[in-house]
């Protein structure tokens, strides 16, 4: 199978199930809601070491959040409801409730609740107000400010984590470039991340090492410099190789992604793209698995 | 399926307890059985269908019409469904309610809303005292649900009310918010004195200074709330024209109180100061 002139791998990405949520950022203006978003969302690349892989999903005009305001639709997803607790709390309490005119709301009002500003709100000190307004509970905080909003909740959703394709290249100019265009068409998809900075990542890993406190290591065999040392699964044309992680809601927004994700990527004349893969573990350890050609039919 | 309809007489007895009249309790129930149906009033009782005539047959959407002031306990103990009332009602309309909505066309005597506990409560007209209490003996009134008065609200509005919505379209008697524990009253029309009085916790949004703000309220200061365009907003889906109306409390003045039951409860009073 070729898209302007790229070879796609018969191949497929394989993911995990993750627990997720969806909440809703908002501030003064655009930008105030965009810092404590982008805060909040801070060293969330991996689960491996950050605890969640968080992003923006979308911004949120006025009309679109609950208190009239600019805002971000934020996703947080982790291996577990508990850790998912941990760190929504975490990072709403430093990075939005610090952040001057924020409020916060659920994103996901189905599912199972998960504490929003449901423990926040002790950041009061006995001088916070919960207000009822139909099923759903708010919580004003008293701050220097005036008043943080949280609600009380946000729901859990089960989701799905590690959908990706590798994006095989001439040089780095071109594997950069691809990628660029891949995730500015990948943005557009909703319920869908790309964690890692800017969407992109360099340093695909695979599961081990050859040092024993290590998990994971560097994916050699996707190493361009490693090509005469080790089996390597690139051709002499590869010069440089780079990964788009997704994490999805559900496998139709990732479905979405990926192909519009690799549609762009190969999209003009001198791409300099030779070829696109995805990243799997030979099927046994993730159930979900997308098969790129399936996806691009 | 058209709506089950009770048409009072005219001339029917004067104390009619109503409160049987609920769409839970009379569903399941054949014309003939609901005819037979014993209504009180005073130390009598007399058959439904010698009270009422009776046509339709949704029972979950009752409409009880031509009832007059001496019509008590309209909607008592409610759980769900839709229930229509037009005339006056007398005593307690939707007292210990759970679910479903009441909407009333015209006016509603003392004690509405008593001890309600969910659903929604739409009067067109005014309503007595005590609307939004307690039932007599209960330590909290109020501890779920909506009531909305596109009239004028009698005194003690919210007495000891614990959770949910108040919204009074027109004027507020006296004692608005006695005791109040907690929930939210919203008074787009005058309010008289003696607002607040031995409030705990709880909001009461007033479209106008009161007469006199209690001597235990502070002022706090003047605001734009974060939560005021959430809380229009959802008034706004209960009824568009006093969610839009909410845009005057978009600035207002904060006073908390009663600080002598701890302070944690607000006034806010719509509009800058001049």
């Amino acid at each position: 199978m070729k898209i302007n002139r790229v070879s796609i791998d018969d191949t497929f990405a394989e993911a995990f199930p993750m627990k997720a949520t969806r909440v809703i950022v908002t501030a003064l203006n655009e930008t105030w809601a965009l810092h404590a978003a982008t805060a909040m969302t801070g060293f969330a690349t991996s689960v491996i070491a950050c605890g969640c892989e968080a992003g923006i999903e979308r911004p949120l005009t006025p009309t679109e959040t609950p208190d009239g305001r600019p805002g971000f639709a934020v996703l947080l997803f982790a291996m577990s409801k508990k850790e998912l607790i941990k760190q929504i709390q975490n990072r709403v309490g430093q990075c939005v409730l610090t952040a001057p005119t924020s409020a916060c709301f659920a994103g996901i009002e189905d599912g199972q609740a998960l504490p929003l500003g449901k423990n926040l709100r002790f950041f009061g000190d006995g001088h916070q107000i919960a207000k009822k307004l139909g099923k759903r509970r708010y919580w004003r905080v008293p701050v220097m400010d005036g008043e943080f909003l949280c609600e009380e909740t946000t729901g859990l959703a089960a989701a799905i984590g590690g959908g990706n394709f590798i994006i095989l290249a001439r040089d780095q100019v071109s594997a950069l470039g691809a990628a660029e265009r891949a995730i500015a068409a990948m943005n557009k998809v909703a319920g869908v991340i790309m964690p890692f900075p800017g969407g992109v990542v360099r340093s695909g890993s695979k599961v081990g090492s050859k040092y024993k406190a290590l998990p994971a290591s560097t994916n050699h065999l996707f190493c361009p410099t490693l090509r005469g040392a080790v089996p390597s699964e690139l051709s002499a044309d590869v010069g440089a190789v780079l990964e788009i992680v997704i994490d999805g809601l559900d496998s139709a927004a990732i479905d979405e992604a990926t192909r519009v994700g690799i549609r762009a990527a190969c999209r003009g004349r001198d791409h300099g793209v030779l070829r696109i893969s995805a990243g799997n573990y030979g099927g046994n350890l993730g159930p979900f698995h997308f098969k790129l050609r399936n996806i691009l039919k | 399926m058209t709506s089950l309809t009770l048409r009072l007489h005219a001339d029917a007895p004067a104390g009619l307890e109503l409160g049987a009249l609920t769409p839970s309790a009379l569903s399941g129930k054949s014309v003939a059985q609901l005819a037979r149906l014993r209504i009180p009033h005073g130390s009598r009782t007399s058959a439904l269908g010698a009270l009422f005539d009776i046509s339709g047959e949704d029972v979950m959407n009752l409409r009880l019409l031509g009832l007059n002031h001496s019509c008590h306990h309209v909607g008592r103990d409610m759980q769900a469904g839709q229930l229509e009332v037009r005339g006056t009602v007398g005593m307690e309309l939707g007292r210990d309610m759970s679910g479903g909505q009441i909407k009333l066309r015209g006016n509603a005597g003392d004690g509405v809303a008593l001890g309600m506990r969910g659903g929604q409560i739409e009067i067109s007209g005014d309503v007595g005292e005590r609307a939004g209490g307690a039932t007599p003996g209960a330590t909290r009134g109020m501890n779920e649900g909506t009531l909305i008065v596109h009239g004028n609200a009698g005194a003690h509005l919210g007495e000891r009310m614990r959770r949910g919505l108040i919204l009074v379209g027109g004027d507020c008697g006296r004692y608005c918010g006695d005791r109040m524990i907690a929930g939210s009253i919203v008074i787009f029309g005058k309010c008289a004195g003696d607002v607040g009085h031995g409030m705990r916790r709880g909001t009461l949004m007033l479209a106008e200074m009161p007469q006199r703000v209690p001597a235990l309220f502070n002022d706090c200061g003047e605001f734009e709330l974060g939560f005021v365009p959430v809380f229009a907003r959802h008034v706004a889906s209960l009824n568009k024209r006093m969610g839009r109306q909410l845009a005057i409390f978009r600035r207002a003045s904060r006073w908390c109180g009663d600080m002598a039951q701890g302070g944690h409860g607000e006034l806010l009073i719509a509009g800058a100061r001049d």
